[in-house]
């Protein structure tokens, strides 16, 4: 089965090609064909995985040759696969969450003109990320890199004709690409300095005598840009809220679950050479940290139910990028893994609670949905729980065992500030669900809300049981299922010593999650008049609504000069001066203009068959001299 | 068979036709043109079937003593750089052609200023004897002209004037430089001579080379267009029909390009070594400074125009960063250019014959109007601003990669062209595809003919982004054996032998 992997990305492409020209056609078949190819997808995973791990631990590498792609001089890449055990995991995770969401959004997408457009565009959303996980280098790697991109844009843009569904789709390819093109300049500087770009050679270990280490950082360094556009991580974090314009399984499948942890994906996959670096890790676990407390912190403003969801997505990943600076590697695969599960459960609630209330969004109109939607109600509550790291679900194994390892390699500042950032995370779910399902209904829509058909609340309770049993892959953070698989690829965790014992590590965990969701209750649950309250701190909550004013400083700094500058060279600079500069000078220019226009056009033949004529006769000259 | 003088001039067949067939119905004379341009390509074709993929320098040569007196030599070749410059040309002349159905002014002539352009181009790129090359490059200007100038726009006259001057200057010094060259070929073994494999002999004083050099660079620096020198480009495009726009782009722009790589590295080595960096610096500003002002235009023809200052930047870059990457690279994005700003004055067309506007302020809702003729123009941005797995993508990336390979700055700013390109392609069909169509206008979607039309070009698109081999390997046998005559120290980037070893023996 491991020769024919290459199916996992061929069949969602298929999918692709079959519903972009008949799509139409299809009509309802449509989402049933895409969603069925994806399945199929994932029983070839499932196949794949069951013979890579049928073979001894070390021979867990297998590489496959497509085709080649671009060759000039030593300059080779191929269409080349490889399957090994991160590989394998993250085709996993992708094929089986994007399965579920395929179907999901069968009842979602009902009725919208461009049905079957919608699932092309999934499909092919789906063929490039598994190309990307894929991939065994790292130009072939870049192609689904940009796929994904290719289409996040098209799904963030898919109502495009909404002026923020449009403008939100060229700001995320935008961004993303000035990540992506750091990274493309240091794929070809690890090509010119390395002599090779697939990932069997630039990752043996002996890669680390060829260069010094401070290469190593500057190639690291702009990979991670590259993974800082992708995982929406500060400073290029800005686009990820604005594309919850977007439908909902948009927002689950690409903007929680698989396209936003390329980036982690990227980073744990180069693992080596952010080690070799050093000083490139630190700058991981930084990023990592500050963007999980910054979003985490900026969730908590938000009253639009997908904006929290953003926000916390990007605190989410910051958390995985925390873990692969600390080099916990395994750890950061886990999280990424849960997080996929837990998250697009809560999108697709979130989706289904839009879907009850006429594509509602603002949870000041929510409350009291519990009643007109139990289904949906405790499916969210179980994401929110997994999300909070209450002990025993999936998220409780993926990030605390990150703090753990924080405070066993004896970096209590790394602690701490991420254990608020857990603290924040209980909260601002705690929010989400409590003005969202409890209380009473605070508006017409919220009293009128329905529950959704089964097709969508079927893949929420498979999430749901994938939110609470994730956990069981990784029960130890060293010998657990899934650290075990990936430890000869990702190299075994050192763990420490330090830092508080393992029961205080559990009990303030749980302190953490328990205490930010009954922090929320007691707020947000109507005991408060948090309206009120959000009032008195006006500039506050302004300041955390509009994330810190990031985009606003971006507007200013960036936008701003980029556009008058853009403006001064195209109608200053190319048209007055330039121009002018190159036709000797404006009036010389308008005189011939004035000349040429005197010529009718019945003579130009005449004219030109004369310049003719007079060039022959000119070279016919020149050439007797000669 | 001589496959490239057959290539070359059998659309003058269909010239001589059109023109002496006074009476000739107007759709009989688009019919004859299409089926002499087809017959043309298959011709091509045939070519490319005989080149030996392997070998670098000029194959098929074709040779015959023409003015005995000064030894002017009909002398055709053709080599790994202007192989792919002829199949585009004889690929993309059907393709306008068929655009070009609904023209109804004066048909006949305007069918026989296209075939005759043909006729120029492809000779242009085959030529290896420097007089023969100038006439069919000369050759060029009058049907141009014309077609600019007769069926263009508003502002065509003053359009044409300015093309026409541009040319013309650069024309004067590289007809100066010829000779001057012919002249002092006097101590070659076979005497005074064009053939310009032979003057790539002549060892010149340095001086002399520069200013002969500067003299070639001139002429050619106009017609890619380099800057400060692009400024005719957006007007002639703006003006032109969506025929002339086509080759326009796509063709004429690549023989500043290729006179480039085959006259200045060629016969002056040694000053192209030493002009490489300022040069560079030029197709930087282009690179950058086109991008940039096109992303101010409202009119979309401009819009390209710019667009493709810029993307003839990453050409230029790419002939003067002298590594087998770069030089390959460039070539790969002049065919790669061809096609997809062919395509997008293709479609700029189609959408001007509905809406009547280039005006991109003006436009809006093609995207739920016309979704065919919307997601096709979609697919052509996306193949201009490099998305991997499409065409542009792997001439821009080796031109990258190469030139990162000389500067790491000359690399890294290039890269920035790729940021701009990505914001004003997708704002443009932001402008006209996304939104509610102003008035609520309704449009038919693509024709069959217009499907006809652009699905070999999309074709190509996709089929030169997924196995670019197809290309490369025709390419890189010439491009190294140029890289190495112009730098015979180029940097080569083998892998350090402890990873050589390693990978040798891994898996």
């Amino acid at each position: 089965m491991l020769d024919l992997v290459w199916l996992v990305p061929a069949l969602p492409l298929a999918g692709f090609a079959a519903n972009l020209f008949f799509g139409r056609r299809l009509g309802r078949a449509a989402g049933w064909l895409a969603s069925l190819l994806m399945g199929a997808s994932f029983v070839v995973a499932v196949l794949v995985a069951r013979d890579l791990l049928g073979l001894p631990t070390e021979e867990r590498v297998h590489i496959l040759h497509l085709f080649d792609w671009i060759e000039v001089g030593s300059f080779r890449v191929g269409a080349d696969l490889r399957v090994d055990p991160l590989s394998l995991t993250m085709i996993l995770v992708v094929t089986a969450v994007g399965s579920l969401i395929h179907i999901y959004s069968i009842g979602y997408m009902q009725g919208d003109p461009r049905f079957g457009r919608f699932f092309a565009y999934l499909n092919l959303f789906c063929a490039f990320m598994l190309t990307l996980v894929l991939a065994e280098n790292l130009l072939f790697l870049y192609l689904g890199w940009e796929g994904v991109g290719l289409c996040s844009y098209l799904l963030i843009g898919f109502w495009f004709e909404r002026t923020a569904a449009a403008n939100a789709a060229k700001k995320a390819f935008v961004t993303t690409r000035i990540g992506d093109t750091f990274m493309l300049i240091g794929i070809s500087l690890v090509f010119l300095r390395l002599g090779s770009l697939d990932l069997s050679t630039v990752l043996a270990p002996e890669i680390a005598g060829v260069q010094p280490s401070g290469v190593f950082t500057i190639l690291a360094l702009l990979l991670f840009a590259g993974a800082i556009g992708k995982s929406a991580q500060i400073p290029l974090h800005v686009w990820l809220p604005d594309a919850m314009e977007g439908p909902t399984p948009v927002s689950a499948l690409i903007h929680a679950a698989t396209m936003v942890t390329a980036g982690v994906y990227l980073v744990v996959r180069m693992h080596l050479f952010f080690e070799i670096s050093g000083v490139a890790l630190t700058v991981v676990l930084v990023v990592g940290l500050v963007t999980a407390v910054y979003a985490g912190l900026t969730a908590l403003a938000q009253d639009d139910i997908k904006r929290v969801l953003a926000y916390s997505t990007i605190s989410q990943l910051g958390f995985m990028f925390l873990a692969a600076g600390l080099e916990a590697y395994a750890a950061a695969i886990v999280m990424l893994a849960a997080h996929a599960a837990y998250k697009a459960l809560l999108f697709l609630s979130a989706g289904s609670v839009m879907h009850g209330m006429g594509d509602e969004t603002d949870l000041k109109l929510m409350g009291g949905l519990r009643r007109p939607m139990p289904w949906t109600a405790g499916m969210m509550a179980i994401g929110a729980l997994a999300l909070s790291g209450v002990i025993g679900l999936s998220g409780y194994f993926a990030k605390d065992a990150i703090l753990a390892i924080a405070s066993e390699e004896g970096k209590a500042l790394v602690y701490w500030v991420g254990v608020f950032a857990a603290f924040l995370s209980a909260l601002y779910i705690g929010r989400l669900v409590v003005l969202a399902f409890l209380g009473e209904a605070r508006s017409e829509r919220a009293r009128h809300a329905h529950e959704s058909p089964a097709i969508m609340l079927v893949p929420l309770g498979v999430l749901a049981v994938g939110a609470v049993a994730l956990g069981a892959l990784a029960l130890d953070k060293e010998t657990g299922l899934l650290p075990a698989l990936l430890g000869p690829v990702l190299g075994e965790l050192e763990v420490g010593t330090a830092g508080l014992p393992e029961p205080a590590l559990i009990v303030l965990s749980q302190v953490v999650a328990f205490g930010g969701l009954l922090l929320a209750w007691f707020v947000y649950g109507g005991r408060i008049d948090w309206l009120a309250l959000r009032a008195r701190v006006s500039s506050l909550y302004r300041f955390l609504n509009r994330g810190m004013y990031v985009d606003d400083l971006y507007g200013a700094l960036v936008v701003a000069p980029g556009k008058a500058g853009s403006a001064f060279l195209a109608y200053v600079v190319d048209l007055r001066i330039v121009d002018r500069a190159v036709n000797g000078t404006g009036a010389a220019i308008q005189r011939l203009a004035r000349v040429g226009r005197r010529v009718q056009t019945g003579l130009v033949r005449t004219y030109a068959l004369a310049f003719l004529l007079g060039a022959v006769a000119l070279l016919a000259y020149v050439g007797s001299r000669i | 068979m001589p496959w490239l003088t057959v290539t070359t001039f059998l659309p003058l067949v269909g010239v001589a036709v059109l023109v002496a067939w006074r009476g000739v119905s107007d759709e009989l004379a688009r019919r004859i043109t299409l089926a002499v341009s087809l017959a043309t390509f298959v011709v091509s074709l045939g070519m490319l079937g005989r080149f030996d993929a392997g070998t670098p320098g000029f194959q098929l040569v074709e040779r015959a003593t023409w003015i005995e007196g000064p030894n002017v030599q009909y002398l055709m070749g053709v080599d790994g750089v202007s192989l792919w410059l002829v199949l585009l040309t004889t690929f993309l002349m059907p393709i306008a052609i068929l655009a070009s159905w609904k023209v109804t002014d004066r048909v006949r002539l305007f069918m026989a200023s296209l075939l005759a352009l043909e006729v120029g181009m492809v000779g242009s790129f085959l030529a290896l004897d420097l007089l023969l090359f100038f006439l069919f490059f000369e050759a060029i200007l009058f049907p141009m002209y014309l077609v600019i100038g007769v069926w263009g726009g508003d502002r065509r006259v003053y359009a044409t004037v300015k093309f026409f001057l541009f040319t013309m200057f650069g024309s004067a010094f590289l007809l100066v430089a010829i000779l001057f060259l012919y002249s002092s070929s006097g101590s070659l073994p076979g005497g005074p001579t064009f053939d310009v494999r032979e003057l790539a002999q002549l060892g010149l004083p340095a001086a002399t080379a520069r200013w002969l050099f500067l003299a070639f660079f001139v002429a050619f620096a106009v017609k890619v267009p380099l800057f400060p020198l692009h400024t005719w480009l957006p007007d002639a495009h703006t003006e032109a029909p969506t025929a002339g726009s086509v080759i326009l782009a796509a063709v004429l722009l690549k023989i500043g390009a290729y006179g480039l790589i085959r006259y200045n590295l060629s016969l002056f080595p040694e000053a192209s070594r030493s002009f490489a960096d300022a040069i560079s610096v030029l197709a930087l500003i282009g690179i950058v400074y086109g991008a940039v002002v096109a992303l101010m235009q409202s009119d979309v023809k401009r819009l390209v125009a710019y667009s493709s200052v810029s993307h003839l930047g990453f050409v230029v870059l790419g002939t003067f960063a002298f590594t087998e990457q770069a030089m390959s690279g460039g070539v790969l994005q002049m065919v790669n250019h061809g096609l997809s700003t062919g395509a997008l004055f293709l479609l700029v067309g189609m959408i001007y014959e509905r809406t009547h506007t280039r005006d991109l302020g003006a436009m809006g809702g093609l995207g739920s109007v016309t979704p065919w003729l919307a997601g096709t123009f979609l697919f052509v941005a996306l193949s201009s601003l490099g998305l991997p797995g499409l065409n542009n993508f792997v001439g821009e990336f080796l031109v990258i990669l190469g030139t990162l390979g000389r500067n790491v700055w000359f690399g890294s700013i290039a890269a920035v062209g790729v940021v701009l390109a990505a914001i004003y392609l997708l704002w443009a069909y932001q402008r006209l595809a996304h939104g509610a169509a102003p008035d609520g206008r309704r449009h038919p979607d693509l024709s069959l003919r217009e499907v006809l039309v652009l699905a070999p070009v999309l074709a190509a698109i996709l089929a030169f982004g997924v196995y670019p081999k197809v290309l490369l390997d025709r390419v890189n046998p010439t491009a190294a054996e140029i890289v190495s005559q112009v730098d015979p120290a180029y940097p080569r980037f083998e892998p350090p032998p402890t990873v050589a070893a390693q990978a040798g023996t891994g898996e």
